[in-house]
């Protein structure tokens, strides 16, 4: 079984320490919501992970049947709270240069519209500019990236709180459809969005991880006991 | 009244100094001791803005003096020597009564300009725009008169109309103005028009005031406006005027209407910093008209793969940032070319004596060729519109992805440079020889070489430091010492080249030597470092 284990991961801005030490080990074949305050550090525990900046301490190893080694950026797929891609490129064109640039990582024979018909992408809309697609539209083609490379991690930052109700449950089918292949962590605020699609929930309170017991995630007391545990940060 | 002002001064003074204060934690080396806390301390930002306002009145001042000197002054006193001493007092008051009185009291507003602390006052916080819009204005008005006095004074002594009656032009320049605001609320009443929004009046009046300004004394018919100007009648006429534009501009009903057009929120940044970032990025963004004519799906980068394929996409969708300013250039060079081999017809003596500097012109060549060169604006294009968002993408961070873009962009680079120096020789090579110069093939070799060679040098020069140093945030802001200082060194560098007197053969061997040595230290550090440095900050 595939893990992600995180050993002691800190991170400090100035003076306030965002991560204290989090350590966890995230399955392959689960989704993992992470929860926080705002503020608590989520996206830089994800920034730290897709090394996109180094944390100050501790280490992030990939474990399987083949043993631990330390996880590498090609490893993790990104999804940003706000979808950045490079604007002057259609959709299809960015398509065609990731799959250009992952070409030895592709073991499937589908070109580049069979993609765009697994995510529901309109014909006409495949040849229009990122620049003039809608918030939902870049998440698609983000998400699109790791249906392509199937990295083994894949980080959501937040992903589906500005999507229209339709585009939502669409990407949420997606994710269940993907979770087999890949250990995946998906970081937001909203408490219902994680119980409704999430397999086990991680707090980040204090700058560490603290996992909720799965057997009550369906269960009225959840909601109390998340808040109570999130309230005990002393949010600064 | 009284309560509108002090609290229009209060949210002002929490502006200012809530913006000093965050402009001082930017501060290097000392921006630390200004610590958060700051923001909470009322009456140091108070004093803080104290100070802000004077030295803004110091500046206003200056700014005053300034405009009065080169505007009004300076063409009447220095340009129009021939001029009697009366003549010349009503040259600059003519030029005072039309460039200020008429012109600058129909064209600026002190109501219904946009401030990021009007927006504040009236739309956020609700004050009332019927009371905030004529108080404001009113103030801001009086306080000119203040900020006139030294230059009116000044500059009337210094003309021959006496420093007493220069005192008293700054209250009727003050009275004039305020017949303007009152004029230009009634243009908005009866019009629609909003002056200070509507480019069409603006330029008409910019393009006509001058000319009825500065055209009669050029004609020799100045118009003996000093007798007028001089006479208390004018004086009690136009102060009266003045309060009576006063009194209506309080009594103007309409302000709530006027607010609400001349206060749109897309015309205030509130944040400066992010206004003044955006800014500089203005130039380089991409936009929709950019591929009006261009289908988007025509399959001519099908060839291409990886990362040849984003950049031939890249360079072709940017067209109008690479290769239209080399166009700009070219039509330049052409249009000098044009007026030398006219010249060279025409009036053959002075076009061979200009041909004669020609080959001593080298040390010109490099500051043109850095002010030529398209590598900044390209290298912000590069960060705007591609970097800045593949950057957060693990793939485009690994080092041989960045070396190979880097030479992708460098090929590309040094090619749009090298048509303008191109240009440039073809045009030195074909005027010198039409001139009949006694020019050494050799030396003529050598000045096109040099000018070939320091295309290559700034297009280095710029990626070279796009690249070590990446000093954009994903802010936009510039957040890298090192780039502005090597900048900065090459900037005085080739401006010091202006000064230098030397024969082509051996500065062309000096420009050689700098390019190798440059390149190659760029290229090493670029190897070691790029990979590292390059991401957003």
């Amino acid at each position: 079984m595939t893990q992600l284990t995180l050993q002691g991961i800190t991170k400090s801005f100035g003076e306030k320490q965002v991560l204290k030490g989090a350590d966890f080990a995230f399955e392959k074949g689960k989704i993992y919501g992470l929860l926080g305050r705002n503020g608590a550090g989520k996206t830089t525990l994800f920034n730290c992970l897709s090394g996109e900046t180094p944390p100050d301490g501790g280490q992030a190893l990939l474990v399987d049947e083949a043993g631990a080694r330390p996880l590498q950026e090609g490893d993790v797929g990104y999804v940003f709270s706000t979808p950045i891609l490079p604007e002057f490129l259609t959709g299809y064109e960015f398509v065609k240069f990731f799959m250009d640039i992952n070409r030895e990582k592709i073991h499937s024979s589908m070109g580049i519209d069979d993609y765009f018909d697994l995510i529901r992408f309109a014909p006409e809309d495949r040849h229009r500019l990122i620049k003039n697609y809608s918030h939902g539209m870049k998440n698609k083609v983000q998400m699109l990236c790791f249906i392509i490379a199937k990295p083994p991690v894949i980080l959501l930052d937040e992903p589906l709180t500005s999507f229209d109700v339709v585009v939502a449950l669409e990407m949420k089918n997606l994710l269940r459809e993907m979770k087999d292949e890949h250990i995946i962590v998906f970081s937001t605020h909203i408490l219902q969005l994680a119980t409704d699609l999430c397999d086990e929930i991680v707090l980040l309170t204090g700058g560490e991880l603290e996992p909720v017991d799965a057997s009550i995630i369906h269960s009225r007391e959840f909601e109390d006991r998340v808040v109570e545990l999130l309230k005990e940060e002393g949010h600064d | 009244m009284i309560n509108t002002l002090r609290q229009s001064f209060q949210i002002g003074a929490a502006v200012t100094g809530n913006t000093l204060i965050y402009w001082c934690q930017r501060l290097p080396l000392v921006g630390k001791l200004f610590k958060d806390r700051l923001y909470a301390e009322g009456s140091l930002k108070d004093g803080v803005c104290a100070v802000a306002f004077l030295l803004k009145a110091c500046t206003q001042v200056l700014y005053k003096a300034l405009y009065v000197c080169l505007a009004i002054w300076l063409p009447a006193a220095v340009v129009m020597e021939t001029l009697t001493p009366q003549q010349r007092v009503d040259a600059f008051l003519w030029f005072l009564l039309m460039m200020s009185f008429v012109g600058g009291a129909l064209i600026k507003t002190a109501i219904g300009d946009t401030s990021a602390v009007k927006y504040t006052c009236v739309k956020l916080m609700g004050m009332p725009a019927q009371e905030y819009l004529p108080v404001n204005g009113l103030f801001s008005h009086l306080m000119d008169i203040l900020y006139l006095l030294p230059a009116t004074a000044l500059f009337s002594a210094l003309i021959g109309f006496g420093v007493l009656r220069g005192l008293l032009l700054a209250p009727l320049w003050v009275a004039a103005h305020l017949i303007g605001e009152r004029v230009q609320l009634w243009l908005f009443d009866r019009f629609g028009l909003l002056t200070q929004k509507k480019m069409a009046y603006q330029w008409v009046l910019i393009l006509l005031i001058p000319l009825a300004a500065y055209l009669p004394p050029f004609l020799q018919a100045i118009p003996p406006v000093g007798r007028v100007v001089a006479s208390p009648l004018f004086w009690a006429a136009l102060l009266g005027l003045g309060a009576l534009a006063a009194y209506s501009l309080f009594r103007y009903r309409n302000y709530p209407a006027f607010a609400r057009q001349a206060l749109p929120l897309s015309e205030v940044q509130l944040d400066a910093k992010k206004a003044s970032n955006q800014a500089q990025f203005a130039s380089v963004k991409l936009r929709d008209k950019d591929f009006a004519g261009d289908a988007l799906q025509t399959g001519k980068y099908d060839r291409k793969t990886g990362y040849d394929y984003l950049n031939a996409i890249f360079f072709d969708r940017h067209k109008r940032l690479f290769f239209l300013p080399v166009c700009r250039r070219l039509a330049v060079v052409a249009g000098a070319a044009i007026l030398s081999f006219g010249c060279l017809l025409f009036f053959p003596e002075i076009a061979r004596n200009l041909g004669g500097y020609l080959p001593q012109s080298l040390p010109l060549m490099v500051f043109l060729m850095y002010l030529l060169s398209i590598g900044d604006q390209a290298c912000r294009a590069m960060f705007y519109n591609c970097d800045i968002s593949l950057l957060r993408y693990g793939f485009y961070r690994q080092k041989e992805v960045i070396l190979r873009n880097f030479r992708i962009r460098l090929r590309r680079l040094c090619g749009f440079n090298l048509i303008t120096a191109g240009g440039i020789c073809l045009y030195v090579l074909s005027f010198g020889l039409a001139a009949g110069l006694n020019w050494p093939p050799l030396d003529i070799l050598s000045y096109c070489a040099t000018v070939l060679m320091l295309a290559v040098f700034f297009s280095v020069h710029h990626l070279f430091l796009y690249y070590v140093f990446q000093p954009y945030t994903a802010e936009l802001d510039i957040k890298n010492p090192f780039y502005t200082l090597l900048n900065m060194v090459v900037y005085i560098a080739c401006f010091v080249c202006l000064k230098l007197d030397s024969q082509p053969a051996g500065f062309a061997f000096i420009v050689l030597g700098a390019t190798i040595l440059y390149t190659a230290a760029a290229l090493v550090l670029i190897y070691r470092w790029a990979p590292k440095n390059f991401r957003v900050k």
